[in-house]
């Protein structure tokens, strides 16, 4: 899978460098691109963006313009890097990110309808800010992703990376198709935070794109974020749970795990069939393909018949 | 009872320091504002914020600014101050009215339900999906949610046309207690996003401060801002008690009526556009009991001065500690509040020991 993501990168390298070797194909013409707001921006090769959201700013990294972003929120922090962060992504400072000084503040639906934050997109623009909103990150799954980053394309004038971008999906779906299990396993996404603390994602969001990628069926009950007793978990009786990176660090690994109210009484507790995947999964963003074969190849192997 | 305790401290000697303060407090706001509007993450000389305010009377700009500049002071750091200094004020003279009334130093404007009330409302509006009013969905629920929790207690503690004080400090806990529940219940059903914008609002921000919101509330502040203090005699006469301040010939009934109702009003309001900020309606009415004496007269109009100061001082911290980010200003209230009154509390202990 390591090969398989470097692949990506380097063809994904290799046609950056191919752009910036014509660098008549991706002067600095105006791009007017329209939000999902139906507000239009017209930009000219942005030099100083503030990003959104994490998944801004990983399509951002992809498309090679780390070099333009001067801000992002708390979540921004993959990959590795030293952005400013102008805070909480549901309490944005409309001054703060002024101060920025940025040619072009791109954020996402779903973190913009948080709040007081479509006050702060008004103040922005009321600032002559301009103001890319791009679709929620938490609904329509992969294709969510590739609309972003057609967005991302426009705004950065580099159609040809996203398009690049666009067909490495293709290739890493090939694969996850290539690698689904013999059976569906039903699975159960338990969001915890600690020992004490299970909160289940329920089939709406990214945590729920993921499992079905991956060729598992969601089984919980609910659409979002709830508590589920030990008794109706041991009802469900999922074969996987999946927990974030950090949850299953938290209630203490696999066996951590077993030991949370329930689990042990199901088929996933009883043939430890426990799962832990990026702790970013709940904003649907670049990964989703590559955390959706881990866990596809994963499960081929656990779930033969 | 405390009020009684200091009040026999040299008169004469209080007045000076009751006038000095009474001086001193209105050029302390006019600092803040000065300050607070002249700081920010944007950087706006103070010859530009003279330049860009003026600049509506068409006279040449002492120093050259963008439109930038001036959108970010008209549009965002102005009616930021003026809330500020707005809630401030009539948390903190909502605060010594309440103190007065129920003749009690811990009394405090949550006590009528109107923080309570409002985060009930202000949850079940966002969880609901209550959306009629646009941006004035939340604030509108959160007032109406403050005032129906205030009328409530009051009616409960009515008994043949009295507000009884003790019984309405005790229907105040447990309509409080009510509330928290349904507020629970709503987080409870809360999704995630919800969720967060119910904890930031509680954690109070001055940060959604737009010009019409401003407009809206301050009316309904400032009615308490500035009618609070003219009840000052009658709430210092009921510092002897009900009966005696009757008969000194204060309507006492009616007094009680009229602060309540201009408490509901400005602290609601003010709950309403800024989230439930806390400890400036305790914290500053003992501070200038210290300075001023008890007096209402001098503690009214100084503690809406003083709130108005202070919350204009914490916001400017909310905002430039952490830039590019900002802090929810009630940590700000309470962190610097909470320490501060409980060295207020030491002070005492010790000045009160024989």
């Amino acid at each position: 899978m390591n090969a398989r993501i470097r692949t990506f990168h380097l063809r994904t390298a290799a046609t950056l460098l191919l752009l910036s070797a014509a660098p008549a194909l991706s002067s600095a013409s105006a791009a007017t691109v329209r939000g999902v707001d139906d507000v239009s921006v017209t930009v000219t090769a942005p030099k100083r963006v503030v990003a959104l959201n994490a998944t801004t700013v990983e399509l951002i990294y992809r498309l090679g313009k780390q070099g333009t972003i001067v801000g992002t929120d708390v979540t921004g922090t993959y990959p590795p890097n030293k952005i400013p962060s102008v805070g909480h992504w549901a309490q944005l400072p409309a001054e703060g990110i002024i101060a920025l000084k940025p040619d072009l503040v791109i954020g996402t639906a779903d973190n913009f309808a948080t709040g007081t934050n479509p006050g702060v997109v008004a103040k922005l623009r009321g600032a002559g800010v301009k103001v890319l909103v791009l679709p929620a990150t938490d609904t329509g799954g992969l294709n969510g992703v590739r609309t972003r980053l057609d967005l991302l394309g426009q705004v950065y004038g580099v159609p040809g990376a996203a398009a690049a971008l666009n067909r490495s999906f293709d290739t890493t779906l090939a694969a996850v198709k290539a690698n689904q299990p013999a059976r569906k396993p039903r699975v159960i996404f338990l969001y915890a935070h600690g020992p004490n603390d299970a909160s289940i994602y329920g089939t709406s969001g990214g945590a729920n794109d993921l499992i079905e990628l991956a060729g598992g069926v969601n089984a919980a009950p609910f659409a979002d974020t709830r508590t589920l007793t030990a008794e109706a978990l041991v009802t469900i009786n999922p074969d996987a749970i999946i927990l974030l990176d950090r949850g299953l660090e938290a209630v203490g690994g696999v066996d951590g795990t077993l030991k949370l109210p329930g689990v042990a009484q199901t088929n996933a507790g009883r043939n430890r069939r426990i799962y832990s995947v990026d702790n970013s999964v709940r904003w649907i963003g670049p990964r989703l393909p590559e955390f959706a074969l881990k866990l596809a190849r994963q499960w081929k192997a656990d779930f033969k018949k | 009872m405390t009020v009684l305790s200091t009040q026999a401290a040299a008169p004469s000697r209080q007045r000076r320091r009751a006038a000095l303060t009474l001086g001193v407090l209105p050029l302390a706001l006019l600092g803040a504002v000065v300050l607070a509007v002249g700081s920010g993450a944007v950087a706006i000389s103070p010859a530009q914020v003279l330049s860009i305010l003026y600049s509506p009377l068409g006279l040449p700009p002492l120093e050259a600014f963008d439109t930038q500049q001036a959108a970010v002071l008209s549009g965002i750091r102005l009616p930021r101050v003026v809330l500020g200094a707005l809630v401030g004020a009539g948390l903190a003279v909502a605060g010594a009215a309440m103190q007065g009334l129920f003749r009690n130093p811990l009394a405090d404007p949550g006590l009528l339900g109107l923080s309570s009330g409002a985060s009930l409302a202000a949850a079940a509006s966002v969880v609901l999906g209550f959306t009629a009013l646009g941006p004035y969905s939340l604030p509108v629920a959160a007032f109406t949610g403050s005032l129906l929790c205030t009328v409530l207690i009051s009616v409960l503690a009515q008994s043949r046309g009295r507000v009884e004080v003790s019984t309405m400090l005790l229907a105040g806990i447990a309509v409080n207690a009510l509330c928290g529940a349904g507020t629970g219940l709503m987080t409870f059903l809360a999704t995630d996003e919800q969720l967060r914008t119910i904890t930031f609002w509680s954690l109070g921000t001055l940060g959604g401060a737009t010009w019409p919101g401003v407009l809206s509330a301050a009316p309904l502040i400032l009615l308490g801002a500035l009618l609070l203090p003219l009840l000052g005699r009658a709430l210092n006469a009921l510092t002897i008690g009900e009966h005696g301040a009757a008969s000194l010939g204060v309507p006492v009934g009616a007094v009680k009526w009229v602060t309540i109702t201009l408490i509901a009003l400005s602290v609601g309001a003010g709950v309403a556009v800024s989230g439930t900020i806390g400890f400036v309606g305790l914290v500053v009415p003992h501070l200038l009991r210290l300075l001023t004496g008890p007096d209402h007269r001098t503690l009214l109009p100084a503690s809406a001065l003083a709130g108005a100061t202070l919350l204009v001082l914490a916001d400017l911290l909310a905002r430039t500690v952490v830039t590019p980010a900002e802090l929810p200003i009630g940590i700000i209230t309470a962190l610097i509040g909470a320490p501060f009154f409980l060295h207020l509390l030491r002070a005492r202990r010790g000045q009160e020991r024989p």
